[in-house]
């Protein structure tokens, strides 16, 4: 198929911008980084074949700036434009604004975007749908102080009831979410939300939503073409979240058995078909104990945790996404579409879990990624980067693929112990303990996981292996000179040995 | 060569020697018998012990040591007295210091206001996440160091407390 583009520009960063323009590699397609001033040397900005600054490094001067990014799509050329997750890949003006501009945007049409990124409009197509959904109420747009009219807030709050969550309406990945258990924290609540919201995604609009104590989280893969196809590709487990923001997915999951996936999946295609649904979209379910799940919301991009779909059935999602915004045809059938094995993905974030949490900023010292059959990593950082507050803490997302769930844990928890990250603390060690625990190795995992089991974690004491590993590299640290110091890695024999080549190159 | 680290209250010495080909270590003047060092490098050390080969990864910065090993990431803290001006602020007490470079979004308390242990006295922003500071002791605002608005480094003072008569600080 002939396509109408050549070049691609990837308004994004980090890791999906980097994961973006492999696979427009592969496709022989050219592509174009946009960068803000902090991110000119960034591997993405590194990795395209142009790159664009398009302002300072806030955000919202930048990266979300839909005029600059297409006005740089214009100036190289770019026929398409991936939005990836987060930044524009939600925002039906700009989606527009491309179409207007006559360049393709990779991703639903704007009139899904504004369906589904209106989150209630989205919960009435799926009741029309025939398909159970949690209760919510949505609240008026916030005036110019980030305020909400308290009337309208409190008789939503006195429909949806307690314990409730306020999200943003245009929102995802936990931010600009709050949980509401006592009504005289509402108000600051709802407030804190909003100036996330507008943090993050450039609109404050929030609404609250019935909170439920122990579900699971399931989503669904779904894909449309312009030609009347949608299918589903298995579904995604996310129930393992702290504070609402995703840490450890993975595909099948464990409470899914066959009949429940032909259901959900059914569910999932239905939405898809009911707002003509083109390209790679999710259908969000919580799941309860019993087996009914009900919908949550419809996110209307290729998400973070796609690649543990990717790693099961095969398919490269960025490649069909391309495909489809061309004007291609799905090249599968429902029937065509196979999962083999288990896959498992952790998020790595630069924060500090001894100190709740917080964002660890600095410079990346040292950064190894770890390789070997069934291991993937889709990162956005290198060694010696400096890690700001400026964008999201995460620095790359594991994945791992193997026969069965016991071995891609295992599998997991092998690629963590080969992954170096010094310079800013990470949540590495976190992960491994809830991969370890008895209740996540049996799949009794819920949204509660973390609240339940790690609550009290805290790192292990200092070993004493550590200082004398430690000691040992300073000996050798302050014999070699710096420049023979790799060197020396790569001749891992006897010390004698390493330290000869040094007489050899430092002082002769 | 000797070497000794801080790693919170502990403090330890380790000397370390090549001798013949092999690395000689000792923990506190007394000698670690069941670790052969494998492998050497500035930044990567393996090593058996237990007959499991593990690897260690170093970097260094300043008198901090970052050490990777087995998943786990650990800073030590080199040198006796001299290390003392590396030391990082503990937070906890009753000077409230900012742990990450941000942005204040909110002021939660005024001067002279009473708090409990717990309190959040204000909201800070950093990498698109708002996170609550809470008094570390109960007592009585001080000082507020910041207003709504400013930008913070690591170790700037954000709020100081005057603690209860009685509380241990």
């Amino acid at each position: 198929m002939k396509r109408p583009f050549d070049t691609i520009l990837i308004a994004n960063r980090g890791e999906i911008a980097c994961r973006i323009i492999r696979t427009c590699r592969e496709m022989g397609l050219r592509t174009v980084a946009v960068a803000s001033d902090v991110d000119l040397t960034s591997p993405h900005a590194r990795l395209a074949d142009t790159v664009v600054e398009i302002g300072p490094a806030s955000p919202s001067e930048s990266y979300l700036l839909a005029e600059r990014v297409l006005a740089a799509a214009k100036s190289t050329g770019a026929g398409a434009v991936h939005p990836g997750y987060g930044f524009l890949s939600e925002n039906a003006a700009f989606a527009r604004a491309c179409e207007a501009a006559g360049v393709i945007f990779i991703g639903p049409r704007a009139e899904t975007i504004d369906a589904m990124g209106e989150k209630t409009a989205a919960r009435r197509i799926m009741q029309e749908a025939g398909v159970p959904v949690v209760p919510g109420e949505y609240l008026p747009a916030p005036n110019a102080e980030g305020r909400v009219d308290p009337k309208a807030l409190e008789a939503a709050a006195a429909a949806v009831g307690y314990p409730m969550l306020v999200k943003a309406a245009y929102g995802g990945g936990g931010k600009g979410m709050r949980l509401v258990r006592d009504p005289a924290e509402l108000n600051s609540s709802v407030e804190a939300a909003i100036r996330e919201a507008i943090k993050a995604f450039g609109n404050g609009l929030v609404y609250l939503e019935r909170y439920l104590e122990r579900p699971r989280h399931v989503e669904f893969q779904i894909f449309g073409d312009a030609h009347g196809h949608a299918v589903h590709l298995g579904e995604r487990e996310c129930s393992i979240q702290r504070r609402h923001q995703k840490i450890v997915e993975e595909t099948p999951s464990p409470a899914v058995d066959a009949e429940l996936r032909r259901l959900m999946g059914d569910a999932a295609v239905a939405a898809a078909r009911a707002v003509d649904y083109v390209g790679a979209g999710t259908v969000e379910f919580l799941l309860d104990e019993d087996g009914s799940f009900s919908f949550l919301e419809m996110n209307t991009r290729l998400q973070v945790e796609h690649p543990v779909t990717e790693l099961v059935t095969g398919i490269d999602l960025v490649r069909t996404q391309i495909d489809v915004a061309a004007g291609g045809v799905l090249p599968w059938t429902q029937d065509q579409i196979v999962s083999r094995g288990h896959a498992l993905e952790c998020r790595i974030y630069a924060e500090d879990p001894s100190r709740g949490f917080m964002p660890s900023t600095g410079r990346l010292l040292l950064y190894r990624e770890p390789d070997g059959p069934g291991v993937r990593v889709d990162s956005g950082v290198s060694e010696g980067d400096e890690i700001t507050q400026h964008y999201d803490p995460m620095l790359a997302k594991l994945s791992v693929h193997a026969d069965t769930r016991a071995e891609a844990i295992d599998r997991m928890r092998d690629a963590l112990r080969r992954y170096p990250i010094l310079g800013v603390s990470t949540n590495g060690e976190y992960l491994d303990a809830v991969l370890d625990h008895p209740a996540f190795r049996a799949g009794q995992i819920t949204t509660a996981f973390l609240e339940q089991h790690l609550a009290d974690w805290s790192p292990a004491a200092v070993d004493d292996i550590v200082l004398m590993a430690t000691a040992v590299a300073d000996a050798v640290h302050l014999t070699i000179p710096r420049h023979s110091a790799d060197a020396a890695v790569s001749q891992p024999n006897s010390p004698w040995a390493r330290l000869g080549r040094f007489r050899l190159e430092g002082l002769d | 060569m000797r070497m000794e680290f801080r790693s919170g209250d502990l403090s330890r010495s380790i000397d370390v020697r090549l001798e013949g080909g092999r690395w000689i270590l000792s923990l506190d003047g007394l000698p670690v018998a069941g670790v052969e060092i494998l492998e050497t490098g500035s930044d990567r050390i393996a090593f058996r012990r237990n007959g499991r080969r593990h690897e260690a990864w170093v970097a260094r910065r300043g008198l901090e040591r970052l050490v990777f090993l087995d998943g786990c990431s650990r800073t030590l803290h080199i040198g006796g007295d001299e290390a003392d001006d590396v030391d990082v602020v503990v937070s906890g007490g009753p000077r409230v210091v900012s742990e990450m470079p941000g942005r204040v979004v909110k002021v939660l308390v005024a001067e002279g206001q009473d708090v409990a242990a717990g309190a959040p006295l204000l909201i800070l922003e950093a990498m698109k996440m708002e996170s609550e500071i809470l008094a570390p002791v109960a007592g009585q605002i001080r000082t507020v160091a910041v207003v709504e608005g400013s930008t913070v480094a690591v170790g700037n003072l954000l709020v100081d407390i005057e603690p209860l008569e009685g509380t241990d600080q």
